[in-house]
């Protein structure tokens, strides 16, 4: 029920011009600041219509208490009125006021009855000129709304009832019983000047809050814009806050891992300064020197030539001096019980808060690595000899089973030689030889008569072809058997070839 | 039909404001008619030229008022009585008759033997049971006589305009017209006030 139709609760007359984005915002202030001025104005009202209410009945009990009729006496009318008539008046416009506190009704019943408690105050004080200035001040009350409407509602009542009093009764408000319609247009114009002095005060206030809204509305932008900034900054912060907390814990996490690796390392991991100073030694490192791993490092001093020669120490920042990373830096450390142990180190050059120079880095031992290196290369230089030896003798095998083969080759050829030269016809050229020998002084009679000696040129004709065959049979092989030693030659030559590509050249072998 | 607010709501609302204005226009009818109600009035006997004579200095107008002492409007024609005096710069003598009832309860004001009024003592002659106001043909407070300087009635009447009502009325004019020598534009006027009782014939005269 309080909230009222905005067509009715709304006397917005002077709307100065709105941004069209801002519009909705401003009115929506306008309006709220309207309806306080209507609430802060009907609190006025409410106890100036009672208190008018009280002072009515005042009024007519000390001016009016009782009427007359000889000794009786009755309750004055005005007593009646001042109770009944006050009553009926501030009644619809309290009720108004609770229930509908913003609505144009509620200010209008208003100023109905605050011209209503003129006419009765005005009434009960027996027309007392004093008591018409309660119109101009009941107008003046008015204006409080800021609603120029009301005004005119309540002149509107004033004029009416002089016009109908002046028609019908001019004594009761002008005093005359014959009025001129000029006293009526007298009257009200004393009262339309008031009133538009209101009105214009009612323009000029409306048009002030319209730019106080304004103002409230440009400030709570400013002030939201001031709001979300710093909403922005805030979630950044917690962001940054969270991210930094999240970063502590991580570095926190990570120094841990560190400590942990730095300390499970199965290496050393030091920190020196340049003139001796050690910063930082992992248990690891400590225990190879023979310290304790609750070692105080304050007490350790690299350049008192007890760890690490002076001459080993100067070699080590040499390098770190050329360089800033060193890499594989082997040296020979002295551990607490007096043994001597080969580390290899990598190490880089840095700077301490003090502007001295420092090195971090780590170290291995390599006291073991280093025998295993040795013990390896006996093995390696022994596998050497073996392997010079079995390939010495494979080199052998090969060109003896190689030879063997060709010997074999040879072997055979030669018996087909011995064969052939045993089986060869020259034999039966010495008989034939023998026979002429025998026959020589008979010759040609015994080439010519005697049987044998006629078959002689046949033979020999045969003997030669036979001859010829063996003969062509053993060039043969005697080509296989030069053949044979040329395959032997190549053997040597191609077994020396070998042994040398694959280093196994020997002395020998030339 | 569609309403800005329920319609039930818009009608009682519309029903209490026309009640409201009807009420109120309906009271300050009844008010306005009681103010305008006159009360009675009579002629003069012809025994109050006598009353009169007794209370008239020779030569000299006279403004008789009967009043109730205790009636609202009393004050109101009081109050005009003296600005009539006062307007017409001591032209007539004034003298009240105030209403005193036979058998007055203790509380009863005495009152005074004179009051000031517009700058002039009048005489207050306590009326017994309103017996010298009923012979001047008086019945209602406020009315009021006036003698010319010959001893003739020259108007009867009231002198406010409504009940407890100031203002300027017929019955002023009529007698500063007589008092200024001229003729009076009425001879009468209401008479608007309680009635001086029963024992005056204010009972019949109601």
């Amino acid at each position: 029920m309080n909230a009222a139709p905005p067509a009715l609760t709304s006397a917005v007359t002077f709307a100065p011009f709105l941004d069209a984005n801002r519009e909705p915002a401003i009115t929506g202030l306008f309006t709220a600041y309207e309806q306080k001025v209507y609430a802060q104005t009907n609190r006025l009202f409410w106890w100036l219509l009672i208190s008018q209410w009280v002072c009515a009945l005042l009024i007519a009990l000390v001016w009016s208490p009782r009427t007359w009729a000889g000794i009786e006496s009755s309750i004055h009318p005005h007593l009646m009125a001042a109770a009944a008539l006050g009553g009926m008046l501030v009644s619809l416009p309290l009720a108004l006021m609770h229930w509908m506190p913003h609505h144009a009704l509620t200010r209008h019943s208003v100023a109905v009855a605050q011209v209503g408690f003129s006419a009765l105050l005005i009434h009960l004080t027996a027309g007392r000129i004093e008591t018409h200035f309660h119109v101009f001040g009941s107008l003046a009350f008015l204006a409080l709304y800021r609603d120029w409407r009301v005004l005119i509602t309540a002149t509107l009542v004033i004029v009416i009832d002089h016009l109908l009093r002046g028609l019908w009764y001019p004594e009761s408000v002008y005093g005359v019983p014959l009025a001129a319609m000029w006293r009526t247009v007298e009257h009200a114009g004393w009262i339309i000047f008031e009133v538009a002095v209101l009105v214009w005060a009612s323009f000029v206030s409306r048009r002030e809050m319209w730019e106080i809204c304004r103002r409230q509305d440009a400030h709570q932008q400013l002030l939201d814009g001031l709001e979300q900034r710093v909403s922005e900054r805030t979630r950044a912060l917690e962001k940054e806050v969270s991210a930094r907390a999240r970063m502590t814990q991580e570095l926190t996490r990570s120094e841990d891992r560190y400590r942990t690796l730095i300390g499970n390392l199965p290496i050393g991991v030091f920190e020196s300064t340049k003139d001796g100073r050690v910063l930082l030694a992992n248990p690891y490192l400590l225990s190879l020197l023979g310290l304790p791993a609750d070692q105080d490092l304050t007490k350790l001093n690299m350049a008192d030539g007890k760890i690490i020669q002076p001459e080993e120490r100067q070699r080590f920042w040499a390098n770190l001096r050329a360089q800033i990373h060193v890499h594989g830096f082997e040296t020979t450390l002295r551990t607490v019980s007096g043994d001597l142990i080969q580390v290899r180190m990598n190490a880089r050059r840095g700077l301490n808060r003090d502007g001295t120079l420092s090195c971090e880095g780590t170290l291995e031992d390599v006291t073991a690595r280093k025998l295993a290196e040795r013990e390896l290369e006996l093995v390696h230089e022994r596998l050497v000899t073996a392997s010079r030896q079995a390939g010495m003798a494979e080199v052998a095998t090969g060109v003896l089973h190689n030879v063997g083969n060709v010997l074999t080759d040879v072997n055979v050829t030669v018996q087909d030689v011995l064969d052939r030269l045993r089986t060869s016809q020259l034999s039966h050229l010495h008989s034939i030889v023998e026979a002429v020998q025998n026959e020589r002084p008979r010759l040609a009679s015994y080439l010519t008569e005697d049987p044998k000696g006629q078959q002689l040129p046949d033979v020999l004709i045969q003997l030669e072809t036979l001859l010829t065959e063996e003969n062509e049979r053993l060039r043969i092989d005697i080509e296989n058997l030069a053949r044979h030693f040329e395959s032997i030659r190549q053997i040597v030559v191609t077994q020396q070839s070998s042994a040398r590509l694959c280093g196994l050249a020997d002395k020998v072998a030339s | 039909m569609k309403c800005a607010m329920p319609c039930r709501t818009l009608m009682g609302l519309v029903g209490s404001l026309a009640l409201w204005i009807f009420g109120i226009l309906a009271g300050f009818s009844l008010l306005q008619r009681y103010s305008l109600t006159a009360g009675p009035a009579h002629k003069a006997d012809p025994s109050a030229h006598a009353v009169l004579a007794a209370h008239r200095a020779p030569g000299r107008p006279l403004l008789v008022m009967a009043v109730h002492p205790r009636c609202p409007c009393t004050n109101s024609s009081l109050a005009e009585l003296g600005e009539l005096l006062a307007r017409s710069r001591g032209a007539c003598d004034a003298v009240l008759l105030q209403f005193q009832p036979d058998k007055a309860k203790a509380d009863w004001p005495a009152g005074a033997a004179t009051r000031q009024l517009g700058g002039v003592n009048v005489p207050v002659i306590p009326d017994r049971g309103g017996r010298i106001s009923a012979t001047l043909g008086a019945v209602t407070s406020g009315h009021a006589v006036l003698v010319d300087a010959q001893g003739a009635i020259r108007f009867q009447g009231g002198l406010t305009i409504a009940r407890d009502h100031r203002g300027r009325s017929p019955g002023q004019d009529a007698i500063l017209a007589v008092l200024a020598g001229g003729c009076a534009p009425v001879s009468s006027a209401p008479v608007f006030g309680c009635t001086l009782g029963p024992e005056c014939g204010g009972e019949a005269a109601r």
